[in-house]
């Protein structure tokens, strides 16, 4: 980690641990370069009483760069099913690569990510989801996405 | 770098109750890097980053981090004007904290942060130390005059035995040195270097009087003007300029080196991101009013690059892509066991939110699952690719437009 991601990074995690936007919990920072949230939609979504798990991967690079972000998928957690996530947990979202600016943050990614599914107005995976998830690179970084939608 | 919460400072280090100065705290600190502006400059769209900041954001994507609009090396301008408002906020700051903040808050935190919480919590550098001096006194009161008089007890904190300082200490808000807030003035005036002498009890005290009322600006305006002519008797350097690389030979990339008096080790590759890098640190160090030297460039460099020769290492690691699935799959089903295992031998925690989704998290907050998460399945390197590297993968969200990967 390079001084300015590591002290950008602190900034941000103690501005979570004073208070999380609503519906997103910290679950662990041990490790300042990878964190894991919580996610879940407020009110009503075809999601209501689902929590999810993200895990926020941060580069030296940071915030110049935009952290690996994916929904943890293993024996107990699952991606929401939703048009822009992949099985695996991989993310369609065009400001987790061509969109990012290094003003954003962890808690802007949790509310897009959140907003993303409390708009969808139907559980559906990918149309090209299995394809994608048995060729996925290891991260969706190295992923090129074409994003079809321009609101995430 | 070894940082700890401690050096952190933030908005919120003003209490909730006095938003103004949250909002103000906010509004001179740069909205890439979070910290004070440093060397702040001006976008053609109105917007400021740190020199350092936007440069390295342009090195990206040429549009304003903010905005979004075009944005072009050569058209940042230096806002001198706002940094000398920063410094002056950073001379206050420590005053203003000590002043606005209520003796009753003091002890609330001190005790809360007494009782064993569970969860790491945030501590602060200067709420530690004040709540360390239970003698110390600071009246709250919203008048100005009150607060002028409330201002560092110094008196009775010097003749706390044991105490661990006879004043409150911080961080500075730009080499995070710690230091007692008396010294944190000079500290800044001689560009984040120890101070020469001894502090004067009340210096910090006329600094903050010169901002609440206009008194001992003359003696922080000298101060200021000695500064400067120290730094610049000679006229100011000229910047220096990135070059199409690419196009150039490896050995013309050298003489490039040689002339700025750095080193010529390494590939070609290595070269040219040595001389870019330092290209960027030299520009953004000419936009500060407290310039480095050149040697301490030079040092800043050589951090850079071990770290860029790490993150590079990571990189090729990663590149080595999963080849066979089923074996990929098999060695995490090994780890999902693991898992599996390592949940059920421990104790259920007695959280009623325990759902399927949080299960795993729920686990999080007892000391037991330290290092549960060091076998977590699914791991990938530290992300780390260029966007257009040869590993990609095309996918599309919308199979319809599907071309042949
Ligand atoms: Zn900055
Ligand atoms: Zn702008
Ligand atoms: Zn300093």
């Amino acid at each position: 980690m390079s001084a300015i991601s590591t002290k950008r990074l602190q900034k941000e995690l103690a501005e979570i641990r004073k208070g999380c936007p609503a519906g997103i919990t910290l679950l662990e920072a041990d490790d300042l370069a990878v964190w894991f949230l919580s996610i879940e939609v407020l009110g009503e979504s075809v999601y209501k009483g689902e929590v999810f798990s993200l895990r926020f991967k941060f580069g030296p690079r940071y915030p110049i760069e935009s952290p690996e972000v994916v929904f943890v998928v293993d024996n107990t957690h699952q991606a929401p099913i939703h048009p822009h996530v992949y099985s695996n947990g991989h993310i369609c979202a065009s400001i987790l690569g061509s969109e990012w600016s290094p003003v954003l943050s962890t808690s802007a990614v949790c509310i897009t990510l959140q907003s993303m599914l409390a708009s969808c107005p139907k559980k559906e995976r990918p149309t090209d989801n299995d394809r994608y998830v048995r060729t996925a690179p290891l991260s969706p970084k190295d992923a090129r996405f074409q994003y079809h939608d321009d609101t995430v | 770098m070894d940082l700890t919460d401690s050096d952190i400072t933030d908005p919120t280090d003003f209490p909730a109750s006095l938003p103004s100065l949250v909002a103000l705290d906010a509004a001179l600190r740069c909205a890439v890097c979070k910290d004070f502006f440093k060397g702040p400059v001006l976008l053609t769209c109105g917007h400021t980053f740190c020199s350092f900041c936007i440069r390295e954001a342009l090195s990206e994507h040429k549009e304003c981090p903010s905005c979004r609009k075009p944005v072009s090396d050569q058209s940042l301008h230096r806002n001198t004007t706002l940094e000398e408002v920063v410094l002056a906020f950073l001379r206050a700051r420590p005053e203003i904290l000590t002043a606005v903040k209520p003796p009753e808050l003091k002890r609330k935190r001190a005790r809360s942060d007494s009782s064993a919480v569970a969860g790491p919590s945030v501590h602060r550098q200067d709420e530690d130390v004040e709540e360390a001096s239970d003698d110390e006194v600071v009246e709250y009161s919203p008048s100005e005059g009150e607060r002028q008089r409330s201002i560092s007890p110094r008196k009775s904190k010097e003749s706390t035995p044991g105490s661990a300082a006879p004043t409150s200490f911080v961080s500075c808000p730009i080499c995070i040195e710690y230091m007692p807030m008396i010294e944190l003035n000079e500290h800044l005036d001689r560009n984040c270097a120890a101070p020469r002498k001894k502090f004067k009890a009340d210096e910090g005290k006329l600094a903050w009087q010169s901002l609440l009322n206009g008194k001992g600006k003359a003696k922080e305006k000298p101060r200021l003007k000695n500064g400067t002519k120290k730094r610049s008797p000679s006229p100011p350097p000229t910047r220096m300029v990135k070059h199409n690389y690419h196009i150039m030979s490896e050995k013309d990339i050298r003489a490039l080196l040689t002339d700025a008096s750095l080193s010529t080790d390494g590939s070609k590759k290595a070269m040219v991101a040595r001389h870019s890098h330092f290209v960027t640190l030299f520009n953004a160090n000419l936009d500060t009013m407290r310039p480095k030297s050149r040697k301490e460039l030079i040092k800043e460099l050589e951090a850079w690059e071990a770290g860029k020769e790490m993150d590079d290492r990571q990189k090729k690691k990663r590149k080595e892509k999963v080849e066979d699935t089923k074996q990929y799959e098999a060695a995490n089903q090994d780890q999902f066991k693991s898992m599996i295992n390592s949940i059920k031998s421990r104790p259920k925690p007695s959280s009623s939110a325990l759902t399927t989704t949080s299960a795993k998290f729920a686990l999080t907050a007892t000391d037991e699952t330290k290092g549960f998460f060091d076998s977590s399945p699914a791991p990938s390197p530290p992300k780390n690719l260029k966007r257009d590297g040869e590993n990609e993968v095309i996918v599309l969200c919308d199979s319809s437009d599907v071309e042949a990967l």
